[in-house]
C-alpha cells in the first residue's frame, strides 16, 4: 500500500526538479507563442537565468557602455516605442553625432539570424559590439568598458551571481546583454489575440478587410506571426547620394543585394516611427502611401515582388492602417520586467 | 645519492629530447622583422608596426599518429613574441598542418572566449567575422599620405572565404621554426590601388588565396 503513494511522489519530485532545471540557479522560462516557428536562439542549450537577465537589464540601461557615460543601448531603444528612437531618423550617438540608419525596433529578436539593416551581423551575442565601438554610437573600447565593469562597485557582484564567479569579460557582457535581449518577446497584441480565439477580443469589419489586404499584398516579406520573414528586399527607395547606403550589398559583395535592406517586424509599428533604414517616413500612412503610389518601378533593385503597382483606394489605406494597429502589444510596451531596473 | 642524481639526470634528459618546439618567426626575405625597425631593400623600405594573426587546429603529423595543439586557435601577435611558441610537440614531425584564420564555423558562433575575445581587436563589429590576418606599418610604396599600410583580412561568407590550409614538411628533426615572410606578402599588394584592406570581399579573397605561399620551415 505504502509503496503506492512512493512512486507518485517521486514523480512529482522529478517533475518539480525538473521544471528548475536542475540548477540552483532560478531560470526564467520563455513562452514560446502557440504555432509560432521555432526560434533562433536555443533557449534549451543557452536558457535565460533570472541572474543574467537582470545583468543585462541593468547594462543595457547603463551609459557606463559609451565612452563619455552619455548615452545607453535605452537612448535609441525605447521600450515605449517598440525598443527604437521615436521622431529619429537615423541613430543619435555620443558627442552629437549622427549615424546613417534608424535604429530598429528590439522586438522578438529570439527568431532573427541576422541583425542590422544589412544583416551585417550573424549571431545576437555579438551584435552589441558594432554600437559600442562604433564612433558614431557609444564610440567605446571593449578594453576600457570591461576595466571600468570591473572597477565598478557592483557589476563584479553581479557578474558572480549570473556566471558563477566575479570574472568580467567581453563574453559574459555580451552573453548577458543577449539574455535581456532574447526575453522581449510581443505576442499579446490585438492581433494575437484574435488569432488565438481569446474571448471578449475580435477585429472590425475594417480591421478584417484590413488582414486581407495586408495579406495579399504585404505578408510575402512581412510574414505571419513574426511579421517579418527575416529576410532582405529591396523596396526601390531611391539611395540617399549624400549616405550612399548600399546595403547588403556592403556585407556581400553580391550584385544583386545591392540596396538590399533587412525585412523589419511590424509588430508594434505604431509606435516605431520614423520608418524605413533611414527613417525617412514619418508617419505609417506615408509608408502606405509609398508601397501604394510611391514607387518608382524603373528601380533597377526592385523586388519582383512589388512590380506589380498596388493602387490601393483611399478606404483600402484607411483598412491596411486599421489592421497595423492591431499589432500593437502595450502588454509588451509597458512590461515592467523590461523597463530601467529601479535598484 | 649519486646515483639518483644520475638517474635523474637520465630521466629529465629523455624527457627533453622527447618533445620539440614549434617558432613562427617574422621574417623579410632572409632576414627577421623586428617592430618599428626599418628594412630597405633596394631603395624601397618597409616599416612593421602590427602583425597579428591565427593560427587553428595546428596538427603535427608524425609516423601514423597525429598531435593537436592543445588550443583550437592561436593568436599570434608580434607585440607579444611568446605567442609564437608553440611547445609539446613530438620529436619528430612528417608534416605541419595548420589554417591560417579562422574557419566559418567558429564565425558564425556568437560571443567566444580566449584568443578569440573580440578585445584581442581581430574582429570585425559591424560585418561578424574575424580577421585572419592583420599587418600595419609604412612604407615607401604606399600612397597613403602619411605613407601608412593597413591590411585586415579575413570574411568567411561564400564566395569569399579567406581562411587557407597550409601544409608543410620539415626536414630536420628537433625544434622547428615556420618563417612567414611579410616580403612576400607586401609583394602581393597592388600598391597603386590598394594600400589599406580592411573589409570582406574580392581584394582580401585574391590576396588570402595566396597566403599559404608566406610560410617555409626555415633556420
Amino acid at each position: 500500500m505504502k509503496s503506492g503513494y512512493i512512486i507518485p511522489f517521486l514523480g512529482i519530485c522529478a517533475v518539480v526538479l525538473l521544471s528548475f532545471g536542475w540548477k540552483s540557479d532560478p531560470i526564467i522560462q520563455i513562452v514560446i507563442p502557440k504555432k509560432w516557428p521555432k526560434p533562433v536562439y536555443n533557449f534549451t542549450d543557452q536558457p535565460i537565468s533570472v541572474a543574467g537577465f537582470e545583468l543585462g537589464r541593468k547594462l543595457f540601461y547603463d551609459p557606463i557602455l559609451s565612452r563619455d557615460s552619455s548615452i545607453s543601448c535605452a537612448s535609441c531603444h525605447l521600450q515605449y516605442t517598440g525598443f527604437t528612437h521615436v521622431d529619429h531618423a537615423v541613430s543619435h550617438g555620443i558627442e552629437g553625432r549622427k549615424g546613417t540608419r534608424n535604429a530598429p525596433a528590439l522586438i522578438n529578436l529570439a527568431w532573427n539570424k541576422a541583425f542590422h539593416w544589412d544583416g551585417g551581423v550573424n549571431h545576437i551575442e555579438v551584435q552589441g559590439l558594432n554600437p559600442i565601438k562604433h564612433p558614431a554610437e557609444m564610440g567605446n573600447s571593449l578594453e576600457e568598458l570591461i576595466k571600468r565593469l570591473k572597477n565598478s562597485d557592483h557589476y563584479p557582484e553581479l557578474f558572480r551571481k549570473a556566471f558563477g564567479s566575479d570574472e568580467i569579460n567581453t563574453s559574459r557582457m555580451m552573453k548577458a546583454l543577449t539574455m535581456f535581449e532574447v526575453s522581449l518577446v510581443s505576442s499579446n497584441s490585438k492581433y494575437d489575440k484574435v488569432v488565438r480565439k481569446e474571448k471578449g477580443v475580435s477585429f472590425t469589419e475594417q480591421e478584417k478587410n484590413g488582414m486581407k489586404i495586408f495579406r495579399e499584398h504585404c505578408a510575402a516579406c512581412h510574414s505571419e506571426p513574426l511579421f517579418t520573414n527575416t529576410g532582405f528586399s529591396s523596396n526601390g527607395l531611391q539611395i540617399d547620394t549624400s549616405i550612399r547606403d548600399v546595403g547588403r550589398f556592403a556585407i556581400t559583395h553580391i550584385g544583386k543585394d545591392s540596396m538590399q535592406f533587412k525585412i523589419p517586424t511590424l509588430r508594434n509599428i505604431e509606435f516605431t516611427f520614423p520608418y524605413m533604414h533611414d527613417g525617412r517616413f514619418r508617419k505609417l500612412k506615408d509608408v502606405i502611401n509609398y508601397y501604394s503610389d510611391g514607387i518608382d518601378y524603373r528601380s533597377p533593385y526592385l523586388d519582383a515582388r512589388l512590380k506589380k503597382p498596388f493602387r490601393f483606394t483611399e478606404y483600402e489605406k484607411k483598412d491596411l492602417l486599421s489592421f497595423l494597429l492591431t499589432l500593437t502589444d502595450k502588454e509588451f510596451l509597458y512590461d515592467k520586467r523590461f523597463s530601467f531596473p529601479k535598484n | 645519492m649519486r646515483f639518483i642524481i644520475f638517474h635523474l639526470f637520465i630521466f629529465l634528459s629523455c624527457f627533453g629530447s622527447a618533445q620539440s618546439g614549434l617558432k613562427f618567426k617574422p621574417v623579410f626575405g632572409q632576414e627577421a622583422v623586428k617592430l618599428e625597425e626599418r628594412i630597405e631593400l633596394d631603395s624601397v623600405w618597409t616599416e612593421i608596426s602590427a602583425l597579428r594573426f591565427y593560427v587553428s587546429e595546428l596538427k603535427i603529423y608524425s609516423g601514423g599518429s597525429i598531435w593537436n595543439a592543445p588550443q583550437k586557435h592561436l593568436l599570434m601577435d608580434m607585440e607579444d613574441p611568446s605567442s609564437f611558441n608553440i611547445d609539446g610537440l613530438p620529436p619528430h614531425a612528417d608534416s605541419i598542418s595548420f589554417l591560417f584564420g579562422i574557419d566559418s564555423l567558429t564565425n558564425v558562433s556568437g560571443i567566444l572566449d580566449g584568443a578569440l575575445d573580440p578585445i584581442n581587436g581581430m574582429y570585425w563589429a559591424w560585418n561578424s567575422g574575424y580577421i585572419n590576418f592583420k599587418l600595419e606599418g609604412k612604407g615607401s610604396r604606399s600612397i597613403n599620405k602619411d605613407k601608412g599600410f593597413e591590411f585586415h583580412l579575413g570574411g568567411y561568407l561564400p564566395p569569399y572565404q579567406t581562411v587557407q590550409r597550409v601544409m608543410l614538411y620539415p626536414v630536420s628533426e628537433g625544434d622547428i621554426i615556420v618563417r612567414i615572410d611579410l616580403q612576400t606578402f607586401l609583394e602581393m599588394i597592388d600598391w597603386n590601388a590598394e594600400p589599406n584592406i580592411m573589409i570582406p570581399g574580392p581584394q582580401a579573397y585574391r590576396i588570402s588565396k595566396q597566403l599559404p605561399s608566406l610560410f617555409s620551415i626555415g633556420q
